[in-house]
Formats: structure tokens, sequence, C-alpha cells
């Protein structure tokens, strides 16, 4: 087979569709005119393609609309029942303890690119260097952090330009924090983990979603009405689920695992991981 | 009524108004998920997930893409994930592994012809064989080789549902169909039309 047959037959899907430029449509054309083999394959595979297009559909059964509309009273009926103002100061929330919260966070791995910025420890969690806190903190509350910090998953700073926070993401699921304050007053500044009271944060559930850039940008709005402190995201316990919905809705959803919490703990939180891929 | 204006009223949470709007699309998203699931009631449990999701989420939907595409996003989501599902289940069915380019196993139950609706349908011998090698395609070479040959889609609207620019979808379309040829190539005299 010639260099020519070879490049015609690489084309072909894209001739038969239209895709290619003028002259290579008009190259391909004339090719396909003078080698009969060539021919064979083009006739081959168009064959294959109307062939598909020609297949028969499949129809919804008879109860599919009545099952459809069940599921969609329930749907809005849930809806109802969640709606709830998302930029009311979360704390206002966590310190009447009526839902429990749940941490969201999003840690950014890249696969195949180096950090930009920062180090990676031993498990891979950004660690930067420096790690300036956007939230005032008191130094051994830093310590503490960094402490966590070793045993994680690789991050690199490719999506997110400013240091990243990760005392929640740091944390293994069997992990209980010891608080700085067991009656650490809960605040809208200065927020950290360790504010909040330390039966609310010793089940880290997790979540793990892998998501594409392109999903990944979509998550972000979706997280954007909910509290953050740098890349931790609360949640409360009643959204959590129409979060994980809109997440798992996007273009680019690849996929989600779920590592339940300890057995000797209630779940309070849930630790929601992003992983960003190509 | 404009499907924009069915769609404000969707937004509202309008119910009647939604399954008016989705009407046109219903049969089209239950075919597409049959086509990838093989199975018509994992096909419609399927795309009632994707009704109900697009319901739940109708308020983030801005309009930037059709409607019609943001459907097919979420079906494609809905399918490929479904498929992941079962891999990690028992397979109490007859199937085969398949491990798409990204390294991802899926499970691809073998279409039952003699059981699904193709049953039904007079399908010539060599659709009968398209059936077949389809479903030895990896998740995502079917997945556009349906978007593209089975429901008529441009490449910029694949390109869009998939989440890839149009060059990824241009070689993952010749890819899937040299597959397609490679498996057929015993039966070519059918094709030659």
């Amino acid at each position: 087979m010639s260099k020519s047959c070879n490049e015609v037959r690489q084309n072909l899907s894209l001739y038969i569709d239209g895709q290619l430029s003028l002259k290579e449509m008009e190259k391909t054309r004339q090719h396909l005119a003078d080698c009969q083999a060539c021919q064979d394959e083009y006739t081959f595979l168009s064959g294959v393609v109307k062939i598909a297009e020609t297949m028969p559909t499949v129809s919804a059964g008879e109860d599919f609309h009545q099952a459809l509309r069940d599921k969609l009273v329930s749907a809005a009926a849930e809806k109802e029942a969640v709606n709830v103002p998302k930029k009311r100061p979360m704390w206002q929330a966590l310190s009447g303890m009526a839902a429990a919260a749940a941490v969201i966070v999003l840690s950014v791995v890249a696969f195949g690119q180096l950090p930009k910025m920062g180090s990676l420890t031993e498990q891979g969690t950004l660690s930067s260097e420096p790690t300036p806190r956007m939230t005032q903190t008191a130094p051994e509350k830093e310590q503490k952090v960094d402490n966590i910090n070793h045993g994680n998953d690789v991050v690199t700073p490719k999506m997110v330009q400013k240091p990243v926070y990760d005392a929640a993401s740091s944390i293994d699921k069997e992990d209980v924090i010891e608080p700085a304050s067991e009656n650490a007053e809960v605040q809208s500044v200065g927020l950290s983990l360790e504010d909040v009271p330390a039966d609310k944060r010793k089940a880290l559930t997790t979540i793990r979603y892998t998501l594409t850039e392109s999903a990944y940008s979509q998550a972000v709005i979706v997280l954007a009405g909910y509290e953050q402190r740098d890349m931790v995201y609360f949640i409360p316990q009643n959204e959590v689920q129409s979060i994980c919905e809109s997440i798992e809705a996007l273009s680019g959803y690849v996929e989600r695992r779920d590592e339940p919490a300890s057995e000797q703990v209630t779940s309070d939180f849930v630790q929601i991981m992003i992983t960003v891929i190509e | 009524m404009s499907e924009q204006e069915q769609i404000k009223r969707c937004q509202e949470g309008n119910i009647e108004a939604y399954e008016e709007l989705i009407g046109a699309y219903e049969n089209k998203i239950v075919n597409y998920c049959y086509m990838m699931l093989r199975n018509h009631a994992d096909a419609e449990d399927a795309a009632q997930e994707v009704f109900v999701k697009v319901f739940r989420f109708m308020k983030n939907f801005t309009g930037q893409s059709s409607f019609s595409t943001w459907l097919y996003k979420i079906a494609s989501n809905v399918c490929l994930d479904f498929l992941r599902k079962k891999k990690r289940q028992s397979v109490d069915a007859v199937s085969i592994h398949q491990t798409s380019a990204d390294g991802e196993e899926y499970v691809m139950p073998i279409l039952d012809t003699a059981k699904g609706p193709y049953e039904q349908a007079q399908l010539s011998e060599a659709q009968r064989f398209l059936a077949k090698a389809l479903n030895e395609l990896s998740a995502e070479q079917r997945q556009v080789i349906v978007l593209r040959d089975v429901e008529g889609l441009s490449y910029e609207e694949i390109a869009e549902i998939v989440g890839v620019a149009v060059g990824t979808v241009k070689s993952r379309i010749n890819r899937a169909r040299q597959s397609l040829q490679k498996i057929l190539a015993p039966h070519r005299e059918l094709f030659l039309l």
C-alpha cells in the first residue's frame, strides 16, 4: 500500500463527513477515482456509516411517563424542602447545630504536571511554602495543620493560583482532630476546622470526585454561594446531596468514590475531594 | 410558546411545562441510553435519571449550549456512570470487560437480540452485525459513534457533549470507525452498498 493510500485511508472517516479541507477533499476524491483498493475501503466504511444511520430506534415504554412524573413530583418536593438560603453565614447554622455540616475540600490534581508552587508532601498534598492563611490563625494552630498535612493526595496548584489550605483534606478518615478548644466559638472570620466544635468534626467521610478541567471550573461555580475559606467549602448536610448531584450532572464528571466514615464515630462531616484530569 | 419561554417556566419548577419541554426529547434520550446500555429496562431507568437531574438543575441551565446538547451531556454522564457502576457490581449477566483509551474499565453487556426490543424490529443482517460490533467498542468509542451516526449530531455538538475539543472528536470517531471496520471485516460484503 502506497503512502498516499495510507494517508487517504486515515482520512476516510473525515472525508465521509466532509470534515477535510477543500483541498484535501479534492485530493482524496481524485485518489479514490484512481485507486480501486481505496475505493473498496471507502465503500465499506461508508456502508457501515449508512447502516448505523438506519438502525431502528427504541421508544419509551407505556409506564415511562407515569414513573417519570412520580419522580419529578418527589424531586420538586425535595427541592422545596432543601430550599434554604445559601449565603447565610454558615456559622450561624453551625452554632445552632440544627443541621450538621459537611466539608467540601477541593484538591486539584493534574496528572503529568509538576507543581508551579509549593511542594508535595509524602503522599502529595500541596504544602505551599510559605502557606499564608487567608484568615488569622494562632501559631499553634498553624503548627497543627502542618503536622496533619503529611500523608495526602497529590495536589498541584494548576487550577488554583492561591495557597491551598488543606487541613481538612489532609486528615485521614480515621483521624480525630483534637480541637484547639472544645468551646471554640465559631466565627465567620478566622475560620478553620479547629474552630468547629470537636463533636462536629470527628468523622470525615470522604467523597472523591474525578472531574475534567472544564467540569472543575463549573464545579467551582456550583460551590460559589457557600462559605469558603481558601479551598475549604462548608456545606450544610441537607444540601450536600444537591451539591453532589450538581457536580455529577456536569459534563466532564468522571467518577465518584465514597469512603465511609470510621464506625466509631458519627458522620458529621463529608469531605469531598476533587481530582482534575486532563 | 418558544423553547426559551418553556425553559423559563421550568426553571420556576413547573412540572407540566417541563413535561411539555422534554416531550420532544424523550424517545431520543431513551434510544441513546439504549444504544449505550443495550438493555431496555436500564435505558428507561437511565433516561428517567437524566430527566430528573435536568429538572433539578434547570436553574443551572444558562442557555450557553442548546437544551438538546445539555440533555445529551447529562445522558452521556449518566450512561458512562451506569457502565462504571455495573463494572463494580457482580456481573450476573453475560458481559465483557472493555478498557477505554483512558484506561478506565467498563462492563459491556452483550446485546441479547432475543430479549430486547430489537427482537421485534426487523433488523437486516447488516444491522444485526453492526449492533453486535457496537457492543464490542469501548464506551467512549461507542458514545461518539452513537452520537454521530445514530443520533446524527454535528462534530461541534459532540465536542460539547463529551467535553473535548473538536479535533479530539474527529480522531475519536476516526478510531471508532476503524475499530468497527476491523470487527465487521468478516462480513464486509453486507456493507458494500
